[in-house]
């Protein structure tokens, strides 16, 4: 029998990573700049708070809104670096990872038919789960194009900075001008900051501290990026209490909570990991300027990512082929792996994606193995 | 500059200039010249190979020595002759119950106990000696005696 499915699921199509994965999968020696993920691992002092919780038999179902104590670590957190205070009581949701939070956030606002404005290129997951929550994602590249897009279905505007996969941020004047939009037509704006503490160049705004804008703001967050905790799945919602209290009302039938383990170890990432964080941070930015630097040599024109550890590069300026040639050529003949730009799009089949999420000597040797293809 | 390198080298002493010039946007002529003002100006002592000497043929003590502070010098004149042995690879002036903590290595029991009982301990300033042999080393100089090193991520992820 063939199973009649999801009808706004069949119209969704696989995701472009996941078919380039499967093409690398199969080789090996492949140095991979295609990860999106810390290449290190969580730091040891959050691994052994996960070990001692394990032993001490925390194995239980948590609070659906996440344990209140580290409801009440993220709250300190958010409020001693980025400046905004939440309540740990109402306003702060624990989910597993920043992908289920964007999940619930979208299912709990939109109706069918509702639309929400989305900046191109931007992370893979966001246009999928709106259409999931039957909602119509309208795709913009400059701020300068919001209002004209916006209709009476408008709920909300989706932001992802710095970004996955451009690694650009927004500065402060450009929040205040989408801050002004917001309010004038009343939207949402679901601001996902997962890269937020990876910044590189000046502080990072978050969205909700705009004057007003803290009442009309989701903040999608979590600890994958910040602590290299990708695996133990854990993300947040900063938020005002009827939405926190709607999401939660999804995430308690679905997800029911987050992992009890990875929520002891993140109360400890948040409590005393502040050097650890710091020292990753320096280590990518060392890694991004070697990288922009040996791409400028090479004849490319590339502006220095603000933050995550990404490079979005046009390949076909520079030798004419697309995105997806280039990336499996560059596969092919010096096993060197990078992600075509069309995963995020296909308008950005020119582009291609590349992660410096690994060691500098990884990357000295990719870039040589790159400059030897664009030679022959 | 001069940071980024030090903590490049700390890493891995191996690093060639010529990466090093890359990764830190110099020239190789400069990151030579840079490291040579950094050994001559003793900010960098030397560079050493940290091996794993479990289970081989080798025997380190470590040795806490109480010493007799002299008017003047200090702790300094019995450390600096203490130091000259190749026979001590550490010593530290440090605080509590004795004053300098060293660390022996040699061939053989037998040979460690003679270089501290015929060298050190009969030492003029030296009023004892404790000997502890070191029976298993897990973590030197930062780094962890067998830990598996590898990625373990998926190879291509969003």
């Amino acid at each position: 029998m063939k199973i009649p499915l999801n009808r706004i699921l069949e119209t969704i199509p696989p995701s472009g990573i996941r078919k380039f994965f499967e093409i690398v999968a199969e080789r090996k020696d492949v140095i991979s700049l295609s990860v999106g993920e810390p290449d290190f691992d969580a730091p040891w002092r959050v691994r052994e708070a996960a070990i001692a919780a394990l032993e001490s038999g925390e194995t239980h179902y948590t609070p659906n809104k996440g344990y209140f104590e580290l409801r009440t670590e993220i709250v300190k957190y958010f409020s001693r670096k980025f400046g905004v205070n939440y309540s740990a009581e109402d306003e702060v949701l624990v989910g597993n990872g920043a992908s289920e939070i964007f999940d619930i956030v979208v299912r709990s606002i939109l109706n069918p038919g509702d639309e929400v404005i989305l900046f191109m290129p931007s992370y893979v997951m966001y246009a999928p789960l709106v259409q999931l929550a039957a909602g119509v994602p309208i795709f913009v590249k400059q701020i300068s194009e919001i209002q004209k897009k916006i209709s009476p279905r408008t709920k909300a505007i989706i932001l992802g900075y710095p970004s996955n996969p451009t690694g650009t941020t927004f500065q402060k004047s450009e929040l205040q001008k989408i801050a002004k939009i917001a309010e004038r037509n009343n939207l949402l704006v679901i601001s996902d900051e997962i890269y937020a503490e990876l910044t590189y160049e000046g502080r990072h705004t978050t969205f909700a501290s705009l004057p007003k804008m803290k009442a009309r703001t989701a903040t999608v967050s979590g600890f994958s990026k910040t602590f290299a905790f990708t695996g133990l799945r854990l993300g947040y919602l900063l938020a005002p209490a009827d939405l926190t209290a709607a999401a939660n009302k999804i995430h308690q039938y679905s997800a029911l909570c987050a992992n009890s383990i990875s929520q002891i170890a993140a109360i400890e990432a948040l409590r005393n990991c502040d050097s650890e964080v710091e020292k990753m941070r320096l280590e990518y930015k060392m890694r991004r300027d070697f990288c922009v630097r040996e791409l400028k040599k090479m004849g490319f024109q590339i502006q220095k990512p603000a933050g995550a550890f990404y490079l979005f590069l046009n390949v076909c300026k520079k030798t004419g082929l697309t995105g997806e040639e280039f990336a499996l050529e560059l596969l092919e003949k010096e096993e060197v792996a990078v992600v075509p730009g069309s995963a995020f799009g296909a308008e950005f089949s020119d582009f291609v994606r590349i992660s410096f999420a690994t060691s500098l000597q990884n990357l000295e040797i990719a870039f040589e193995k790159i400059e030897h293809f664009l030679k022959n | 500059m001069k940071q980024k390198l030090l903590a490049l080298l700390k890493k891995d002493p191996r690093v060639s200039a010529k990466s090093l010039a890359k990764i830190l946007g110099s020239t190789e002529k400069k990151v030579e010249a840079e490291i040579q003002k950094l050994l001559q100006s003793g900010e960098i002592v030397g560079f050493a190979t940290v091996l794993n000497s479990n289970g081989k043929d080798e025997i380190t003590a470590m040795v806490e020595v109480k010493v007799t502070t002299q008017r003047g010098r200090g702790f300094d004149e019995v450390a600096e002759r203490i130091a000259k042995f190749p026979e001590v690879v550490n010593l530290f002036l440090i605080s509590g119950s004795h004053d300098l903590n060293i660390l022996v290595r040699g061939k053989s029991l037998a040979e460690v106990a003679n270089f501290i009982n015929r060298k050190v301990a009969v030492l003029e300033n030296v009023n004892g000696t404790t000997t502890h042999f070191l029976l298993k080393k897990y973590k030197e100089d930062g780094l962890i005696f067998g830990e598996k090193m590898g990625d373990k991520r998926l190879k291509v992820s969003a």
